[in-house]
């Protein structure tokens, strides 16, 4: 199932929100259903190189987002786009994915699973790049305001200052999109730029009820679904409440919980191995996703 | 290069800056060195079981400051070592005083060294680096800037102790048994784990750089230390740092604990070296299991088990245990070597 379709910018097929661009597309270039640019959507996008809470804010949100019947759009980048992208697709939810290449080019390599599954379930890629246009770096920032045209909300799940995130964040905000955005850890760089979003005016998006409130208010919609919290976190050890704020590396928790080094090193390797705790590439210790969002949804 | 003279200036210019690090570093106390708990631990567990270490950390992050001290907190070389390594010293015309005394020598070889420089050769055949850290401490700093082909030739002496090298109707042997400590960055511009300065590299570079970092002695490193710049705040806040000297008697202790237990270990069956092993950690039925849910989350390869073994047993010499329990076994993981 590949339907291709170009619409040009006087077509009735084009979506009305990318005219409100001061340059829209001419034509918009894309695979799959057609019809989804016409479904309500929220925009969901953060960043490439993403936390693990990251990720599970972007699938949390998500999962909301396809309760509210709503389409998920995104960039379709590593990261928490795909992250989002993915779990609406896992929920039986649509996906649009704004490629900075042509529809019919893979990028990024890796995405042709994602990028397949999205047009299955009835959703639908697009670009303004002509067919077979590989990406190039000056893309991106186009892409990214089409993603912030596209739909009425653009969430914020993961954004650090100066990032191409926040740079789709000030597109919606010029076009008068509303912004939502999920707060972080005042000492995480990887938040630094949602909590600018959120002092700034944007609305933070704290818990699944302000989700949903949010949602109901800008697209007058019902819940489908009723989603119950876990009632009660287990008993959670100092190293595991430390970890609840942000990433730490072993050393930096021995010294500031005046735990031996010894006893920290054997606690996080058995939260590894039951899978609460995930080691990054950058040497911290932070909780894993599972463990988000086992406790908070 | 004409002759033997090009060749051995520079040999004996390099084995000089070397001897004069070695003097430098005696001075130096693990007490001056704060927030470093981990690496410490870490460098305490290689000293029980003469592990080689790959130490990561961007550069001021105090992983030459800490391998230097590391000689200081080895036991003594008995007298067969040091008349053995003051031997091998004596034939490059170095210094053998402190050798002598008991301390094990410490080599810090520039990564500009060439092969025979570092694995000894020549002619006439002298010896290397390597045997001149025979009983002590090979640091290579910079690691990844060695060359690749030169450290290709660590991997036999690593193996078997020794090197050796055949000229037309004699054969030389070297000893060259050495722990290996190396030091690199975490990542291409090496702020992979700093907390002020965010690291510039794409993943796949962090990626591409870290499966290269140990090239061909990816196998032959039991641990990974990481070492980070501690906060500044932190460094205020340590009360007192582990000394040298305290280092040093948790060591000896763990020492003679070892050798107590290896005697008692019966050696006559010829075993594999995964059989030896396992034989020597002594686990039970569940801590058994536990190696293989570890193994498995870890993704382990067989060689990468046998390796956080031995780092568990010398975990357990060190908490004077005699068998291997879960705590050493979960520390020993924390350890580990490959990304």
């Amino acid at each position: 199932m590949d339907e291709r379709f170009e619409l040009k910018l006087h077509d009735p097929e084009y979506p009305d929100s990318l005219r409100d661009l001061e340059h829209p597309p001419q034509v918009l270039y894309g695979r799959g259903n057609l019809e989804i640019l016409k479904a309500p959507s929220v925009s969901i996008v953060g960043a490439r190189r993403a936390t693990p809470y990251g990720i599970a804010a972007a699938k949390f949100c998500a999962r909301i987002a396809v309760e509210h019947n709503l389409v998920i759009t995104s960039g379709g980048a590593i990261g928490c786009d795909q992250a989002a992208g993915k779990e609406a697709l896992l929920q039986g939810g649509k996906t649009i994915a704004v490629l900075a290449c042509a529809a019919d080019v893979v990028y990024p390599r890796g995405a042709q699973k994602f990028f397949d599954e999205i047009i299955h379930s009835g959703g639908a890629l697009i670009s303004e790049q002509t067919w077979g246009q590989r990406a190039l770096p000056w893309m991106f920032p186009k892409r990214n305001r089409l993603i912030a045209a596209l739909s009425q909300v653009l969430l914020v799940v993961e954004a650090s200052l100066k990032s191409g995130t926040m740079s789709t964040a000030n597109a919606a905000y010029n076009l008068g999109r509303s912004i939502f955005a999920v707060p972080g850890s005042i000492f995480s760089s990887n938040s630094q730029g949602c909590n600018q979003i959120i002092s700034e005016g944007g609305q933070p998006i704290v818990d699944k009820d302000s989700l949903t409130i949010a949602f109901s208010r800008e697209y007058n919609s019902l819940q489908l679904n009723q989603m119950k919290y876990a009632k009660g976190k287990p008993k959670t050890n100092r190293v595991l409440q430390a970890l609840e704020a942000q990433a730490y590396s072993a050393q930096e928790l021995s010294q500031s919980l005046g735990i031996p080094i010894e006893k920290i090193l054997r606690l996080l390797s058995a939260y590894e191995l039951e899978g609460s705790v995930v080691k990054l590439k950058s040497g911290l210790y932070s909780l894993s996703t599972s463990y988000y969002l086992k406790y908070h949804s | 290069m004409h002759t033997l003279r090009d060749i051995e200036k520079p040999l004996q210019t390099l084995a000089l800056f070397s001897r004069r690090k070695n003097e430098h570093e005696q001075k130096h106390d693990y007490r001056e060195i704060y927030g470093q708990n981990l690496a410490k631990r870490a460098l305490l567990i290689c000293a029980v079981g003469r592990h080689n270490a790959l130490c990561i950390g961007s550069a001021g992050s105090g992983k030459s400051m800490l391998i230097e001290r590391f000689v200081g907190i080895l036991p003594a070389l008995t007298e067969e070592q040091s008349i053995e390594t003051a031997f091998i010293h004596s034939i490059k015309g170095l210094e053998v005083d402190e050798i002598l005394q008991g301390i094990p020598p410490l080599r810090a070889p520039h990564h500009a060294i060439g092969k025979a420089g570092l694995i000894g050769g020549g002619i006439p055949v002298a010896p290397g680096e390597i045997s001149l850290a025979h009983n002590g401490v090979l640091f290579m700093d910079e690691f990844p800037e060695f060359s690749s082909a030169v450290l290709q030739n660590l991997r036999q002496p690593m193996e078997r102790g020794f090197i050796r090298f055949n000229r037309s109707h004699k054969s030389y042997e070297f000893n060259a048994r050495f722990i290996l400590l190396a030091a690199a960055n975490p990542c291409p511009c090496g702020n992979l784990f700093e907390k002020d300065t965010p690291c510039t590299c794409k993943e796949s570079a962090i990626t591409r750089y870290q499966s290269k970092m140990a090239g061909p002695l990816l196998d032959r490193f039991d641990l990974t230390i990481e070492v980070k710049r501690p906060d500044s705040q932190k460094i205020l806040y340590e009360k007192s740092p582990l000394s040298t000297r305290e280092m040093k008697v948790q060591v000896l202790k763990a020492h003679d604990f070892r050798q107590d237990r290896k005697k008692q270990l019966d050696i006559s069956e010829k075993l594999s070296e995964r059989d030896r092993v396992l034989k020597a950690c002594r686990l039970s039925k569940r801590n058994l299991a536990l190696v293989e849910k570890l193994s498995s989350y870890h993704k382990l390869s067989a060689r990468s088990i046998i390796r956080v073994l031995k780092v568990s047993r010398s975990i357990a010499d060190f908490e004077l245990s005699q068998e291997v329990l879960e705590e050493h076994l979960l520390e020993a993981v924390a350890y580990k070597v490959g990304f």
